[in-house]
């Protein structure tokens, strides 16, 4: 009985269907190929995303900083020893008291113009958003059409 | 990141497909089958845990609802038919190869889906039980039971089988 019932596992293991070579080669090429576009398309989206977030969030939050402390150095440059009393204190009270004129001015200047340029490289903002923009709507259409496929 | 459950699909269709053969018979209705399955795979990629279980097994729980749905589709008549076409087609076979997936037919939906899960895929016990949602021993009483099924099926058809053969030397 027990080697009956290792003939009969033997026959079993025999009989297992193998799929044609051909079948296999080209189910797996097709699974391969989608899966990498999905791969790709996904890491794509990702970039954009993160390139999104750095220019804008970062870009312009240090952007923003930038823009007081220059905005803080003119009215600091506005009101040095040289022109104001020695015993005088800095405040916006004096200030505006003071040269009223030249702070109006000195802030005109430094807010009349909004940066639209990255710091320390001076790249154009529009640059970065528009290559994280396309690198999005790539990473999306390569998804979708992965999507459509199946 | 989970391991990709499809990053080498060759091993796995042959195994999806000697399952899905051992199912509902060898030939093209299989390669669809298989194909389905890898499709569905492919769209539910993200629901794989490998907590859970590895790849084989996911694989096999969607194709035994591709194999469900196939068999469901077809009318029993047309499979039966075209069951017996393919069986006698393939001239290389042996009888005893032809005896034994008789035997498997007559065996209930369960028993041909151990078997298949066991003799086709070639899942361990600890895997069945994972596709199936049952405690390992369980299976393997299951399976043995099957086994034992399908042994008494073959013995009876030969013992029919040698009765006809008297029948005639009789005559």
């Amino acid at each position: 009985m027990k080697d009956e019932r290792f003939d009969l596992e033997g026959e079993l293991h025999a009989g297992r269907s193998e799929p044609r070579s051909e079948f296999v080669s080209s189910l797996a090429g097709d699974v391969r190929g989608r899966v990498r576009r999905v791969r790709v398309g996904l890491w794509m989206a990702l970039a954009g995303l993160v390139v999104v977030a750095v220019a804008s969030f970062g870009g312009i939050g240090t952007a923003a900083t930038t823009k007081h402390n220059s905005s803080a150095s003119a009215q600091y440059d506005t009101f040095t020893p040289k022109t104001a009393p020695k015993t005088a204190k800095f405040t916006p009270k004096t200030a505006t008291k003071a040269q009223p004129k030249q702070a109006a001015e000195a802030v005109a200047k430094t807010t009349a113009k909004p940066s639209t340029q990255l710091p320390f490289t001076g790249l154009a903002l529009w640059i970065p958003l528009a290559i994280g923009l396309a690198l999005i709507a790539f990473g999306v259409t390569l998804r979708t059409r992965a999507k459509r496929q199946h | 990141m989970a391991r990709d459950p499809l990053a080498d699909p060759a091993p796995l269709i042959r195994r999806v497909y000697a399952y899905v053969a051992y199912r509902i018979g060898d030939g093209p209705d299989a390669q669809d089958v298989t194909s389905e399955t890898f499709a569905r795979a492919l769209r539910y990629r993200s629901s794989f845990d490998p907590k859970k279980g590895d790849s084989v097994a996911w694989l096999l729980g969607i194709a035994r609802r591709s194999v469900d749905a196939a068999l469901n589709a077809r009318p029993r008549d047309q499979a039966a038919l075209e069951e017996v076409a393919g069986e006698t087609s393939i001239e290389d076979d042996s009888l005893r190869r032809l005896t034994l997936v008789a035997a498997l037919r007559q065996l209930s939906d369960r028993d041909q889906e151990l078997i298949a899960l066991r003799y086709g895929a070639e899942l361990t016990a600890v895997q069945i039980g994972e596709v199936l949602a049952m405690q390992t021993n369980a299976v393997e009483v299951a399976l043995h039971r099957a086994l034992a099924r399908l042994r008494g099926v073959l013995q009876a058809d030969e013992a029919e089988t040698a009765s006809q053969l008297s029948d005639v030397g009789g005559l």
